[in-house]
């Protein structure tokens, strides 16, 4: 059960809104994770659990049980992470704004962490909203509680914190608005790995 | 534009009509008190004023005058269906209703009429959309297309229209006309609609199978398109299924260097390089490099574990999973659990885990010790020991009393003791430990309602919830489609329904009971009565709950069929229209349909004729404390603001059989003739339904639905057959016509040529499962 990362589907969704209902105090109805993938349908990105449908030497028996939990998309797809974005669009008034993106929500499931996964959801999602949708920069909020999204934002990622915002959310807590300009060739997510680059010509299979 | 406009050009100018006209005005300026006034008027002068009926209706009906308004709505029919405006009224009424199939009818007959009102065709279209009435959807498309040629939206609607009817080549020539039409005149802000539209246009190509052309026009639109990593997907595809795979396994070489976290791309790279037929040595080597190019990604690293064998394995194990548990990550065992499946590979992992876990020093390395704990635990509960995984999560909590994890394990273990009860308790002590965390507060919230504290399970919940001036969250829950907690309490709701109604006749044939007076009798008959409807009604009512949202989930489409159209995004309108037509096969929604069907059917046989006649139960005043305690417990289980019914009491009085169908139909209706295995209990209950009402057709349907789906392996299918059999044998007390029961007779002939040859006795032993297999089954749902 390995995890993979990929763009969400319109099939994810039911599956984003469960972990986001699990995880987050912030919760929206279905129509808006749909008005999100069917406006901006590569902003959005899932970390999903893998099964055997990759591995037949897997005696399928005992994977199976997946029936009733609100967290599997498919037999042995289970969502343990997304990222919700969206294109900051909404106001024709600001008109010398240049385009930018806005990360509507990020969460990974308590006990998928320390893998990295809202690194890898963020770096493609970052990505996307360079190239395709011409963004110049992306904004986000941040609870001042949550010092694990401040480091992943700030330290990783390298967002600046623009502003406090006293009493973003409902229950009252302030937020930092953090902002990031987007350099589309600087974010190409393999440059992240710091390892050997593939030239994309040389015969993998070359000697083996 | 307001979606009621109606536009009623003058066709007789009596006085009636122009009190009408301006009646109509003011109903569209949402002056609905001053509009009756008139429309009032008018009919009191012409009590055969059919527009005016209809007005009045939709009137009363965004007054909230829901019943009155249906009259009117259907006298107004009654007295002018042919009319354009009562046409054009009644589909607006019934849209509002969320009836589309029945607006669909009256938009179309207000054209068919004579209405000349052009707006009409685009609210017809989205009705069409949202029933799936694609043919219908191209005549409605072009027409508005043809109304008005200046915007994007109406080609691509158009070209959509073609596209859903399976007309490919019109779909393609439509997006193309635009494009032609639109050359050089589009600017920057277009640029993303464009390149959606153009990249949509792909696909239809792709989906005539003429995939040497989509390769080619991919090539002509790669400029333009913006989304570079959906035109390398179909670019890889289109290779790959030409068979130039070299070529192929380039582009997913490129598609890692965008998403090296992508295992699909991993996969797709080896069928395209064929390595998978070279066998293991040359996979290792392949993964070995491309660990080299993403040494931080996941896949690389898994995926060997999945062909790897023997001294292999064992150091690709090693690596991959020793390396996690040194950091401390806390899904290292579900991470492998899929390749726990095979037994020899579990057994080299435990061996493995189990030698670096007493290697270490848990004073030295204590974040390594406590999650190698963790590991080993999961793994014994995985495998069923219990004690082992007990004994061993205990220890890490001695350890490091403090991490929540341990709790959310030792929890889980509990429960698979059976203790429901001391689980919760256990996980509620996790949640103390990060009052912050939701994840952890769900978890206790979902264990209390698994040990049926249901009350206990939504106050915990509801620190999370916005509360208002609730006195918890439950309404916020319904709001946002809590989907889980719902339906678990619904379990919840019916397991102490259970409990209780065994308890109940327990106490109903033991001595104490029968020693008591008749009227202590009634009383304890009267309470003990009351609470069970409570608890049937409560989990008829949650279970009604999720049916609601999956409504709303289905009904959510229905603005994207034009916005879609606006914003260019065609590749994924049409995959919502495919969710949508799927959303019902949800596990939650087939849990939740399941149990429905479970309780309706037994409440259908368990009404008793005479029971019918009192169907009102006279509802006793209650007094002083009893009056406050119930009005509290009321205000803590209502879901919606202003329910009349909060307890689901008169979900109690619907007639079961007709509910549960109307509920049943859209999700079989889903499944089709699919052969998809999660849809035996579907076709189960649908046999239960059609055989009560009396359809033994339908009911032999579903019989042979489940032997297709099944392979015939279904244990239930021999006695389906047989009981069939008896029915139609009896034609005074089938309640069928002869006619009808000679066809069913034939069909089974024609369905189970076997059961003539081998007789009611062998054909049923052909079904019959050992006990282990039926109890490893029933253990397994």
């Amino acid at each position: 059960m390995g995890i993979t990362i990929r763009p969400a589907t319109i099939e994810d969704i039911q599956g984003m809104q469960n972990a986001n209902l699990h995880n987050l105090p912030e919760n929206y109805q279905l129509k808006y994770y749909m008005y999100h993938l069917l406006s901006w349908p590569q902003a959005s990105f899932v970390a999903t659990t893998t099964g055997s449908d990759y591995d037949d030497t897997i005696n399928d028996e005992k994977v199976q049980a997946v029936k009733y939990d609100t967290s599997y998309v498919n037999k042995h797809e289970k969502i343990v992470g997304y990222v919700l974005g969206k294109m900051d669009d909404d106001n024709d008034n600001k008109d010398d704004e240049p385009p930018h993106g806005h990360i509507t929500s990020v969460s990974v499931m308590r006990t998928y962490r320390k893998m990295g996964l809202a690194e890898k959801l963020m770096r493609q999602a970052l990505y996307t909203f360079a190239e395709v949708y011409s963004a110049q920069y992306v904004s986000l909020h941040v609870r001042k509680s949550n010092r694990a999204a401040l480091h992943l934002y700030r330290d990783t990622l390298q967002f600046e914190v623009l502003s406090i915002e006293k009493s973003y959310y409902q229950d009252g807590e302030d937020a930092y608005s953090m902002k990031l300009v987007l350099d589309l060739d600087q974010l190409m997510p393999f440059k992240f790995q710091n390892a050997e680059v593939d030239d994309l010509e040389s015969d993998l299979l070359e000697g083996l | 534009m307001s979606k009621k406009r109606i536009s009623a050009k003058p066709i007789l100018s009596s006085k009636e009509d122009n009190s009408f006209r301006e009646a109509l005005k003011l109903y569209e300026e949402k002056q609905y008190k001053k509009a009756l006034k008139l429309v009032e008027t008018v009919l009191k002068k012409n009590s055969n004023h059919a527009e005016s009926f209809s007005l009045k209706g939709i009137i009363l009906f965004y007054q909230n005058e829901k019943i009155d308004a249906d009259a009117y709505i259907k006298k107004g029919i009654m007295k002018g269906a042919r009319n354009s405006i009562v046409c054009h009224i009644s589909g607006i009424y019934y849209r509002a209703r969320a009836e589309y199939a029945e607006a669909a009818k009256w938009y179309a007959a207000a054209l068919e009429n004579g209405s000349v009102n052009k707006v009409i065709y685009r609210d017809l279209s989205v009705m069409q959309s949202q029933i799936g009435d694609f043919a219908g959807l191209t005549h409605s498309r072009q027409e508005y297309l043809e109304e008005q040629p200046g915007y994007r939206s109406h080609w691509t609607s158009t070209g959509i229209a073609y596209h859903l009817n399976k007309e490919h080549a019109k779909a393609e020539n439509t997006l193309t006309k635009f494009e032609e039409l639109a050359e050089g005149k589009l600017n920057e802000s277009d640029m993303f609609e464009n390149s959606e539209c153009l990249l949509y246009k792909n696909t239809i190509i792709g989906d005539t199978h003429d995939y040497a052309r989509a390769l080619a026009h991919l090539d002509v639109i790669e400029k333009d398109s913006k989304d570079k990593l959906g035109w390398l997907e179909l670019r890889g595809k289109y290779l790959m299924l030409l068979s130039r795979n070299k070529e192929a396994s380039i582009v997913y070489r490129s598609l890692l260097q965008r998403n090296p976290d992508n295992m699909a791309y991993y996969h797709l790279l080896e069928t395209a390089l064929g390595t998978i037929e070279k066998g293991p040595a040359v996979r290792k080597q392949l993964y070995a490099k491309l660990a080299r190019f993403y040494p931080k990604s996941d896949p690389p690293k898994y995926i060997p574990l999945t062909f790897l064998d023997g001294s292999d394995f064992t150091a690709a194990t090693n690596d991959y999973v020793l390396a996690q548990l040194k950091r401390g990550v806390p899904s290292t065992f579900v991470n492998v659990k899929a390749i726990m499946g095979n037994s020899a590979k579990q057994k080299i992992i435990e061996k493995l885990a189990t030698e670096y876990f007493e290697g270490l020093d848990k004073n030295q390395e204590p974040i390594a010790w406590i999650w190698a704990s963790y590991f080993l635990a999961s793994n014994a509960l995985y495998m069923g020991r219990l004690a082992d995984a007990h004994a061993r999560i205990d220890a890490a909590i001695a350890h490091t009393p403090t991490l929540v994890e341990l709790y959310i394990l030792k929890a889980r273990i509990i429960k698979h003791e059976g203790d429901a009860v001391a689980a919760a308790a256990v996980m509620n002590v996790g949640r103390e430990l990060d009052l912050q965390d939701r994840f952890i507060n769900s978890k206790a919230a979902k264990y209390y309602l698994r040990a049926n504290m249901v009350d206990q399970g939504i106050a915990t919940i509801s620190m999370f919830t916005k509360n208002d001036n609730a006195v918890n969250g439950l309404k916020d829950l319904h709001q946002l489609q809590a989907n889980w907690v719902i339906v678990e309490s619904a379990s919840a709701y019916l397991r102490l329904f259970q409990e209780a109604s065994a308890a109940y006749r327990n106490v109903l044939t033991s001595e104490d009971f029968v020693a008591l007076s008749e009227e202590e009798q009634l009383k304890i008959k009267t309470e003990t009565e009351d609470q069970l409807a409570i608890y049937l009604g409560l989990a008829l009512k949650r279970l009604h709950g999720v049916v609601k949202i999956f409504n709303e989930y289905v009904n959510d489409q229905l603005d994207f069929h034009s916005y879609c159209m606006r914003r260019g995004t065609a590749r994924a309108y049409i995959e919502m229209l495919k969710w949508g037509n799927s959303v019902l096969k949800t596990p939650v929604y087939l849990r939740t349909i399941e149990e429905l069907g479970k309780l309706y059917l037994q409440m259908a046989d368990a009404k008793k004729p005479a029971e019918d006649k009192k169907k009102v139960k006279k509802v006793k005043k209650l007094k002083g404390k009893d009056a406050k305690r119930k009005e509290e417990y009321i205000a803590q289980i209502t879901a919606y603001a202003d329910d009349a019914d909060p307890l689901g009491a008169e979900l109690l009085l619907a007639d079961p059989l007709e509910t549960f169908y109307v509920l049943w139909k859209p999700v079989n209706d889903q499944f089709g003739v699919s052969r998809d295995s999660q849809s035996t209990e579907i076709h189960r209950m649908g046999f239960e339904v059609y055989v009560r009402q009396q359809k033994y057709l339908l009911a032999l349907q579903e019989v042979n639905q489940l032997k297709k789906v099944t392979d015939n392996t279904h244990p239930a299918i021999g006695t389906m057959v047989l009981q069939l059999k008896a029915v139609i044998a009896n034609p005074e007390t089938s309640g069928a016509p002869e006619a009808i029961l000679k066809v069913v007779e034939k069909s089974i002939d024609t369905y189970f040529p076997e059961l003539g040859e081998l007789g009611d006795e062998k054909f049923l032993a052909g079904y019959a499962v050992d006990e282990v297999t039926q109890l490893v089954s029933e253990l397994a749902v």
